[in-house]
């Protein structure tokens, strides 16, 4: 430990994001981090023993961001003092300089807790620093594949790591991913499997985006008796036994109704414990996992229901993810999109009224994945009933346009302008007043179409989120 | 007319967007009033050669071959005869490296191919990851461009395999931008009679339509001995070709940023 060079690098850091806040350029949430951790790799460690701190870790392929807003808000309104990376930063450059934030006048400001969202494939490492009170798994789909090589290495490198830890840690798992049931054995203590319960007609074949039709532990093809989204489900595998009905916590869907101009989503959630109402504004079947995931969590921390109901209630979609920006009266809905399983749960989000008109951005920078070869299994096939006028936009536009023509939209219906803030007036323009137009972009598309309306004064910047 | 593609472990080589390719084949054959039905074959199930007039496979991870490699085995015969005749193939990443005589993995364990190329495949340490740019060396006889400008297919590299190729075996071309096959001999992918192996994602045949109507051509040819393909609107795939080989070069230029 080397205690004077870590006081070094956070001074440095701390300088550092002040002048990038004064100079307006960025909230430092990921710079000063950089910097710090140049002049002392082993801050976080250094940090973590200094703060002692309950940590938690939150990650997975889609969610982290709603279900670290979420869990935070609910810490936060049960009275606690809690950091987080709310950006979104989730690389270890983002931990630090969220922690940097809260280093004032040479010292650290008093904290009770930690949430992190943190990177699937670095989240080994962090375990290792921070020494995690609990770690929270959402999902694990393909994203960005030229990120993480392959599937069933992250898998084999998680399961090493959580091997490695101890029984006191807690681990929240998502049960109705087979691939993250299978994580750690059913008898580990301290883990809380949560998933949807609900009867009812669902299909039973799985769309394409669906990796997982072969049992993630005997590989033989199994019977999935029922299918939610992706490929969640509740298998039953006849050659090994291998099923994932064991859940601790489950939600059931009760009723969505539309109160003034918003849909309430009211779920049912069940433990061995209790019974929790939950109304919810966020849309989407994978938020409603967010929000269990975020709820089982909360409910190990021992967080009284009532801090929990309200939070959810009143919680408003994260950047990006369906949050609504005003433009000249058009309400334009994002929806971040970064990877099959992803863009598929959006577009069945969308309202089934007529068609209305889209701006869809594909970037291929290192954060959003260089290869767009993934869009090609999203089923725009079923994206373009709904789309009235399309623009499209990015460093990998064509790409895009090519997938538009051939998932059957007209030619006329789509035109491609790779300069963002003129596709976005254009955009806003083709609508009518008062109209809902759809913004879907990649990672770094959203944080480019974020900086033009922060300039326009339509919204804050990111990191005031 | 009616184009039948068996499409080889549709539920197991399916991970890098490679559906992308029969979405191509499919789009392009509708516009020339040509039918296209697809033969999904699964392990245990049988490869009916009257039904096959094209075959292809997509990539998928290790645990995934390992899973085929038994099954296209019993299947070596009936493929070998296929496009021994002339039937053309399209074989991405895992399906190309197992259409190779083996594929030896990370941890020293060699699953057996079928050896339609004249190739074998070795993990390594490092993954070739990025754009790819080929200089083809297939000479297209529907290629609506002028034999003046470089012929170039383009597309997404990812994998850790190197292959190597017989001396003798053609491959799909010369690599101006990217690794290709194994990073040294600058060559990519492979050619035998009218299969086609690559390790390119993009998916490959929408970025690239003269590949696409090359291999629809091929099989309708032997098929119906058909003449030519007609030709269709073709601007938005060339400017999509196009605009990707330039972000090939571009991005080749650019620094490597280190990650923490």
């Amino acid at each position: 430990m080397r205690p004077l060079r870590a006081t070094g690098a956070l001074i440095i850091g701390k300088l550092l994001q002040l002048s990038l806040k004064r100079l307006g350029r960025g909230g430092g949430t990921a710079l000063p981090g950089l910097v710090a951790l140049w002049v002392e790799p082993e801050l976080l460690t250094y940090l973590s023993t200094k703060l002692a701190i309950p940590q938690i870790l939150v990650t997975g392929t889609n969610g982290k961001t709603t279900t670290v807003r979420l869990l935070h808000d609910i810490l936060v309104n049960s009275g606690l003092k809690v950091i987080s990376n709310r950006s979104g930063s989730n690389l270890k450059r983002g931990l630090i300089s969220a922690l940097i934030e809260n280093y004032s006048f040479f010292h650290l400001k008093p904290i009770d807790l930690a949430v992190w969202e943190i990177d699937e494939a670095i989240l080994p490492d962090i375990i290792n620093e921070t020494v995690p009170r609990g770690v929270v798994f959402n999902n694990l789909f393909r994203d960005q594949l030229d990120r993480y090589g392959e599937i069933d290495t992250l898998l084999s490198k998680w399961r090493e790591s959580l091997d490695q830890l101890s029984p006191d840690t807690f681990l929240v798992l998502n049960g109705d991913d087979p691939n993250i049931s299978e994580l750690v054995s059913i008898n580990r203590p301290n883990t809380i499997r949560f998933g949807q319960r609900q009867d009812g007609d669902l299909s039973s074949k799985l769309p394409h985006a669906a990796e997982s039709r072969h049992c993630p532990r005997c590989g033989k093809l199994t019977a999935i008796e029922k299918v939610y989204t992706a490929h969640y489900g509740k298998y039953n595998c006849p050659s090994c036994g291998f099923n994932n009905h064991s859940l601790n916590i489950s939600f059931t869907q009760v009723k969505a109704e539309k109160i003034k101009n918003n849909i309430i989503t009211q779920i049912e959630i069940k433990s061995r414990q209790s019974h929790i109402d939950i109304k919810t504004s966020l849309l989407g079947e994978y938020n409603l996992y967010n929000i269990t995931g975020a709820i089982a969590t909360a409910l190990l921390l021992k967080i009284p229901i009532g801090v929990i109901q309200k939070t959810i209630s009143s919680s408003r979609p994260a950047f990006g993810r369906g949050e609504v920006i005003e433009i000249d009266s058009r309400q334009l809905n994002f929806f971040l999109a970064k990877n099959p399983v992803g863009l598929n749960e959006i577009i069945k989000t969308l309202p089934k009224t007529k068609p209305k008109n889209f701006l869809l951005v594909l970037n291929d920078e290192v954060a959003d994945g260089r290869d767009v070869s993934w869009i090609w299994d999203a089923d725009f096939e079923k994206l373009v009933p709904k789309i009235n006028q399309a623009i499209v936009s990015g460093t990998r536009a064509e790409d895009l346009a090519l997938r538009l023509k051939y998932a059957g939209l007209k030619l006329d219906k789509f035109t491609i302008d790779k300069d963002l803030t003129l596709a976005l007036k254009k955009i806003v323009n083709l609508s009518q007043p008062k109209a809902n137009v759809f913004v879907l972009p990649t990672y770094t598309a959203m944080l480019g179409l974020r900086k033009i309306l922060a300039d326009w004064g339509k919204t804050h910047q990111v990191w005031q989120d | 007319m009616v184009l039948k593609i068996a499409h080889l472990y549709p539920t197991l080589m399916n991970i890098y967007g490679d559906r992308g390719n029969l979405t191509t084949l499919i789009y392009r054959s509708k516009l020339r009033n040509i039918k296209v039905e697809i033969n999904s074959i699964s392990p245990g199930e049988v490869l009916n050669s009257n039904e096959t007039d094209l075959i292809f496979g997509g990539g998928g991870q290790d645990r995934q071959q390992f899973l085929i490699a038994a099954d296209l085995q019993k299947k070596k015969a009936v493929l070998q005869n296929l496009i021994g005749s002339g039937v053309p193939a399209l074989l991405i990443c895992g399906s190309y490296q197992l259409f190779g005589h083996y594929f030896k993995t990370a941890t020293g364990k060699e699953i057996p191919g079928i050896g339609i190329f004249n190739l074998y495949t070795v993990a390594s340490a490092k993954r070739k990851i990025g754009n790819v740019v080929v200089e083809s060396s297939v000479d297209f006889k529907e290629n609506p461009n002028s034999s003046a400008r470089p012929n170039f297919i383009v597309g997404f590299e990812n994998h850790s395999g190197n292959t190597f190729l017989d001396p003798q075996t053609q491959p799909l071309g010369k690599v101006v931008v990217g690794f290709g096959n194994n990073g040294s001999d600058q060559t990519e992918g492979a050619i035998y009679q009218n299969a086609f192996g690559s390790y390119l994602h993009g998916s490959l045949l929408p970025k690239n339509p003269h590949l696409a109507d090359h291999l629809i051509y091929l099989a309708l040819q032997k098929k119906y001995r058909l003449c030519s393909l007609p030709k269709i609107d073709d601007g938005l795939e060339w400017q999509a070709h196009q605009a990707a080989v330039n972000r090939a070069f571009r991005l080749k230029k650019r620094l490597g940023l280190f990650r923490f």
